[in-house]
């Protein structure tokens, strides 16, 4: 069963309209949403969370249609962390455990205080008290005990150092190995996505530009650097992208579409999405 | 929804426990000024503490969580409700017992229309809460405030209009029964406003 499934996903605001996405996560994944501010990556979360009404398209997660009258308890195992905490300022940590445990059947304590624990978060501080990596930490915590099939994450790691990042970002490899677990996840940081993910999504000005498992993309496109001259050589399909400067020019290539005798190197996924977005043709 | 009920009472209790220190500071000011009658206050206080939980969740972001939990929105709009009607249930009660309390020293005796004066609070704050919830589960708080301010303006303009020709007391015309039928009256119009809020809050976007 597949995790998320999205079939021509229509989304129109005035002055931004999110255009046929279609994207799929296989159970046990971990798919990475990227693109610029306003690209549609949180219109396209809100929309799986029917936070929005989208102009067209069908959604299921876990199987279920979102549209389903019973779509509700599907909530049950779908753990959810926003861009922002969302948590009423004057309660704590202790209180929020009884507020999720009287919310969600499969809420677990133990493993809900073990990550408080780990994050140091305190039981008893206020939220307002709170800064915002500690906010941001609560939350994970909050969408990671109560036995999610599914995590959804909303720039989830944003506002945190890189310490805590990397020992997150174990925590989520650590979420997928268990049972078929999958992860949706937006965020600015393409170099914490490169780290986790299985599948990456590319978004540009509303339109999914690609959605393709990374090893795929990181064997599929390479990095030239030749002359004017030598680049005229190349077949116009082959160029994806290209950078021009005093000393020659850069260019993201489909390596199967160039000559073998081209040194082309390895190129991470940051720089794919750059090539897509800032140099495409 | 036992969980967002929960999440409201501390809410509740965090930001309303200051109104129970109000309750007896007013119940010691009336006892000894019989002339000043805070009673009203103290239940437009607390049936205010819904709009503000509300909020509350509208600045802090709970209102786009709650679409995350297992809840659907029909039963986030009946939360409020919930708590609002224990809040209007809670506040005429106190102030029966501090009406009581307050004649009782001054008077030696209890007031006749205490029972009376109850439901025409409860009244007066269900109305209240009817009348800006589903505003507010629709457009915020902040357009639901706006909407009951000028709705009382106008109210007030056309009670001022009306009053030059009704010379008969409303109550005596009820028969002593004015404050049961305000009080019919508002569980009917809440009733009114928790349907109209479901339907609300449903097409809202967050």
């Amino acid at each position: 069963m597949d995790a998320i499934v999205v079939k021509n996903l229509r989304k129109e605001y005035a002055g931004f309209t999110l255009r046929d996405c279609s994207l799929t996560l296989p159970a046990g994944c971990v798919m990475g949403l990227i693109g610029e501010n306003g690209a549609g990556k949180s219109t396209v979360i809100r929309c799986l969370l029917h936070m929005i009404e989208r102009t067209a398209g069908d959604i299921f997660l876990l199987g279920k249609n979102i549209d389903d009258k019973d779509f509700d308890s599907v909530k049950e195992s779908v753990g959810v962390v926003l861009d922002e905490a969302m948590f009423p300022p004057v309660i704590h940590a202790r209180q929020l455990n009884r507020i999720l445990k009287n919310s969600y059947k499969n809420w677990e304590e133990t493993l809900y205080f073990s990550y408080l624990k780990k994050f140091s978060l305190p039981e008893k501080l206020p939220f307002s008290k709170y800064s915002k990596g500690m906010k941001m930490k609560l939350s994970i915590a909050a969408a990671l005990s109560h036995r999610a099939k599914l995590l959804i994450l909303d720039e989830a790691t944003s506002g945190l150092d890189p310490v805590v990042r990397d020992e997150i970002l174990d925590i989520f490899n650590d979420f997928t190995r268990e049972n078929d677990c999958s992860i949706l996840i937006s965020s600015h940081i393409v170099s914490d996505l490169e780290k986790i993910c299985d599948y990456i999504a590319f978004l540009h000005q509303g339109e999914l530009l690609c959605c393709e498992e990374k090893d795929r993309l990181l064997e599929k496109y390479g990095l030239i650097h030749c002359t004017k001259a030598d680049f005229s050589a190349i077949p116009a399909e082959a160029v994806i992208g290209k950078k021009e400067s005093p000393y020659g020019i850069e260019a993201l290539v489909l390596r199967e579409k160039i000559s073998a005798d081209l040194a082309v190197s390895p190129v991470g996924i940051e720089d794919i999405f750059l090539y897509f977005v800032k140099f495409g043709k | 929804m036992k969980g967002i009920l929960i999440k409201d009472s501390y809410v509740v209790w965090g930001y309303g426990k200051s109104l129970f220190v109000i309750c007896g500071f007013f119940l010691l000011i009336s006892l000894f000024s019989p002339d000043v009658d805070f009673t009203y206050l103290i239940g437009a206080l607390f049936s205010m503490l819904t709009v503000t939980s509300l909020s509350i969740d509208e600045r802090c972001g709970w209102e786009k969580y709650a679409n995350v939990l297992p809840v659907s929105r029909k039963q986030v709009v009946l939360a409020k409700y919930l708590l609002n009607w224990i809040l209007v249930a809670v506040s005429s009660v106190l102030v029966s017992v501090i009406t009581a309390v307050v004649e009782y020293v001054q008077y030696h005796s209890f007031p006749e229309n205490i029972l009376e004066n109850g439901f025409c609070m409860a009244a007066l704050a269900l109305l209240y809460s009817a009348l800006c919830l589903p505003i507010i589960f629709r457009y915020g708080v902040e357009k639901g405030r706006l909407f009951y301010m000028f709705f009382m303006a106008f109210l007030a303009f056309f009670m001022s209009f009306v009053s030059r020709f009704l010379s008969e007391d409303v109550s005596m015309l009820a028969g002593g029964f004015f404050g049961v039928i305000l009080f019919g009256i508002a569980v009917v119009c809440s009733g009114i406003s928790f349907g109209l809020s479901i339907w609300l809050y449903k097409k809202k976007e967050f």
